[in-house]
């Protein structure tokens, strides 16, 4: 579903960035993406998700290359930032309704897939309420349910446990399992180990724009380890 | 007082965007700031040429004694002016009151620091009346010892009283606003209210003294320059005098600031009183009246109702409306233009640009009035662009429309598209008044219709170019990107040198008027449509 080939991204005027990052995210996947702050997590999604260019490598999803047809690319994926900035001079419903304009989603199914996610977090009775109004949970929530909307084929999220109630984080893990039973694939950024290390069945740590470890969540963790014990490890290595 | 001194260090820091334009790393971020500052550096030698230019018009016309008493007037309202504009994103922001609120520091030292920091702007401001207007004076007229103390104390005594007064009508105007339901639709009101007030409180404020210049008598076929200048000059000088004795303040004011230093220090240690008393009272209430200020968000239990799907482009028009009619600066920067244009349209039914040249007397040269009409409305209309904060509009929403699955074209698109629905019915309605009213030929009924359009045309897709090329996404409050952003100050410039030919055309003999003005037509419309296309390729993706 997502393969990425020797993806480098640096920003100009400095050293920061990704480099040479090779991954294979397959459909049904749930594949965390861990490292420390700075290491690159938020800049490789962002490319991936056609947000930022890259400066060599490819990125293809669902077999199209996003330099050559990021619309495509673009229509078959959904992007849920670690930051729920998102538009606060709209009601919530005038969002989702903005969005599913936006991805082609008809009225129909719109309407019961609001109904359906909007219940389900809870959200119902807020949607008519203005943006700004919104604590950062909800703004997460609405995110969510935004990216949901048209049936993304790949769910890309950057740190999307931040800010959920427990419930609303319960819900998110359902939900989850519930896209990927269905043949959606997920790659997402995470702090939080011991959710990834149970949800995920795939793993990839990055650390200073490199990946030092990726595959099966199974073989990257080894026996008896867990997946904070292997990450403490590989990020110290070399300190 | 250390608080104090802490606060104003902090809120000092990024003065005029100094700390970012020196720490930032990023090579593109640099490099619009130093567009940026290119175009203050550039608007601030206009002004000053300005301010110079007319004090030395007042000193060709043997007023010049008056420099001091007009100019520091100005001034102080200049201070007021930028005063107003900023207070609600200076001393009642909300970006940081939970964090401040959460400090150990009381509420006096942060509003005084934060009116110190709108007081530092307001000499800023002064300084470019000032300094130019001063300069003249002393240059053209001479004055004694005495006036340059009082000139330099002036400097900083003439902004305290207007930034005092910006903060308590701040918070009336804050308080009203957040009180109000259509809080956008009554900030539009009240800055136009206030652009038409800057238009009639002079003459009201005058009570008909300004007649002497109304019935200046230019219009004696012999005169020659010199007898024109006089006769100028002593109406003039009548005015200044009969406003000096029905306003004794004035005349008072007048004497202080041509040299008297003692009463300038008095002044200002009066207004430092009202000052301090300002930051006491508010600091004294700082929290609890940000906290009231601070907009309440309404909840109203929501259903689920029949939804209907549109087009992409309709949802991104949409979007920008939405954005657009949400922020009152933005609204009211943008229309002020638009509706004076259609406000003049209509007065000019009543009166032809050419009876108001006749009515004004002999014109050493012969000006076609009718011919600049088209250009002067199309450039009124449109002068403040939408389009040239748009993009910069996005500011942190940037990523959701980078993530859509929709092109640049389309995206940008949106944004010229909308621009042109809100000029539309200015134009009709400025239109329609003018070809009923105004008597002209067909060709030149035609150049009316097409000149104006081709204007906003070119206005929405040449403000497009200039965000493109320098947007700003980093903000913290909306009047940076609509105000104070390079792509606004280009903007305006554009459309300024591009109504240049307009000015030529009136100079043109009535036989090379609808020629001239055709050809015009076409090169703006071929300018625009180059733009166009260097826009329609622009990669989104670049830009942060």
């Amino acid at each position: 579903m997502l393969v990425i080939k020797n993806l480098t991204k640096i920003y100009k005027g400095t050293d920061k960035g990704v480099s040479d990052i090779t991954l294979h995210v397959e459909k049904g996947d749930i594949y965390a993406f861990i490292g420390h702050n700075g290491a690159g997590k938020t800049t490789l999604l962002k490319a991936v998700t056609g947000i930022h260019g890259f400066d060599a490598g490819t990125v293809e999803i669902d077999g199209i290359d996003i330099t050559k047809d990021p619309i495509e690319v673009k229509r078959r994926i959904a992007y849920v930032p670690d930051n729920p900035d998102i538009y606060e001079f709209m009601t919530g419903i005038q969002y989702l309704n903005f969005i599913a304009d936006i991805f082609g989603v008809s009225a129909a199914d719109r309407e019961a897939r609001i109904r359906e996610y909007g219940d389900r977090f809870e959200i119902t009775g807020a949607l008519g309420d203005l943006i700004s109004g919104y604590s950062h949970g909800m703004k997460q929530k609405l995110v969510l349910i935004s990216a949901l909307l048209h049936e993304p084929k790949l769910l890309i999220m950057d740190e999307p446990f931040v800010g959920l109630d427990p419930k609303a984080a319960f819900l998110l893990k359902e939900c989850m399992h519930k896209l990927t039973e269905q043949g959606c694939a997920i790659f997402f950024s995470t702090h939080v180990l011991d959710v990834a290390e149970k949800l995920c069945n795939k793993v990839a740590i990055i650390k200073e724009g490199h990946l030092i470890a990726d595959g099966l969540m199974s073989e990257v963790v080894g026996d008896g380890a867990s997946l904070e014990s292997l990450f403490m490890e590989t990020v110290s290595e070399g300190e | 007082m250390r608080e104090f001194v802490v606060l104003a260090k902090a809120e000092m820091v990024n003065w005029f965007g100094r700390n970012v334009y020196r720490n930032t790393k990023d090579p593109a971020e640099r490099k619009r700031r130093t567009l940026l500052r290119a175009t203050i550096a550039f608007l601030l030698v206009v002004a000053l040429g300005y301010v110079a230019g007319g004090a030395y018009g007042l000193s060709a016309l043997h007023v010049g004694s008056y420099i001091p008493t007009l100019y520091t007037i100005v001034a102080a309202m200049v201070v007021l002016l930028v005063g107003l504009i900023t207070v609600r994103g200076n001393l009642y922001r909300e970006k940081d009151r939970e964090m401040l609120s959460a400090l150990p520091v009381r509420g006096l030292p942060i509003a005084a620091a934060r009116l110190f920091h709108m007081y530092l702007n307001g000499v800023v401001a002064a300084a470019v009346v000032l300094v130019p207007s001063y300069v003249v004076y002393a240059v053209c007229e001479k004055p004694g010892a005495a006036f340059y103390p009082c000139a330099a104390l002036s400097l900083l005594v003439i902004p305290i009283l207007p930034t005092a007064i910006a903060a308590w009508v701040g918070i009336l105007v804050t308080a009203i606003l957040s009180r109000m339901r259509h809080k956008v639709l009554a900030e539009v009101l009240l800055a136009i209210l206030a652009v038409v007030g800057l238009f009639v409180l002079p003459a009201v404020l005058s009570g008909g003294k300004l007649s002497s210049l109304s019935s200046l008598n230019l219009s004696g076929g012999g005169k020659t320059n010199a007898e024109l200048t006089e006769e100028i000059s002593k109406a003039m000088a009548d005015v200044m005098e009969k406003l000096e004795t029905s306003v004794p303040v004035l005349s008072t004011w007048g004497k202080t600031v041509r040299g008297n230093a003692a009463g300038m220090a008095l002044f200002g240690l009066l207004s430092l009183v009202v000052f301090l008393l300002t930051a006491l009272v508010i600091g004294r209430n700082f929290f609890s009246i940000t906290a009231k200020l601070a907009p309440a968000a309404v909840h109203r239990e929501y259903r689920m109702e029949r939804l209907s799907s549109r087009s992409a482009m309709s949802a991104l028009v949409r979007k920008e409306a939405k954005r657009y009619f949400s922020s009152g600066v933005y609204v009211s920067n943008t229309i002020i233009g638009a509706v004076l244009t259609v406000v003049i349209a209509v007065a000019l039914a009543f009166v032809s640009p050419s009876e108001l040249l006749a009515k004004a007397g002999n014109i050493p040269v012969n000006i076609n009035a009718d011919a600049v009409l088209p250009f002067l409305f199309g450039m009124c209309i449109c002068m403040m662009s939408i389009t040239a904060s748009a993009l910069s509009m996005e500011g942190k929403n940037w990523w959701i429309v980078k993530s859509l699955p929709v092109d640049g074209r389309s995206i940008l698109g949106a944004k010229i598209l909308f621009d042109l629905c809100i000029w539309a019915p200015f134009y009709a309605v400025t239109e329609i008044v003018l070809l009923f009213t105004f008597r002209t030929t067909v060709a030149g009924r035609i150049l009316l219709l097409l000149l104006p359009a081709a204007y906003i045309v070119f206005a929405a897709v040449w403000g497009m170019f200039c965000n493109v090329h320098f947007p700003k996404f980093h903000w913290e409050n909306a009047t940076e990107a609509v105000k104070q952003s390079a792509a606004a100050g280009l903007a305006i410039a554009g459309v300024l040198t591009a109504v240049i030919p307009g000015v030529a055309v009136c100079l043109l003999p009535e036989a090379y008027v609808t020629p001239v003005s055709a050809g015009v037509l076409a090169v703006l419309l071929l300018v625009t449509a180059l733009l166009y296309g260097r826009v329609a390729k622009t990669n989104l993706l670049d830009m942060n």
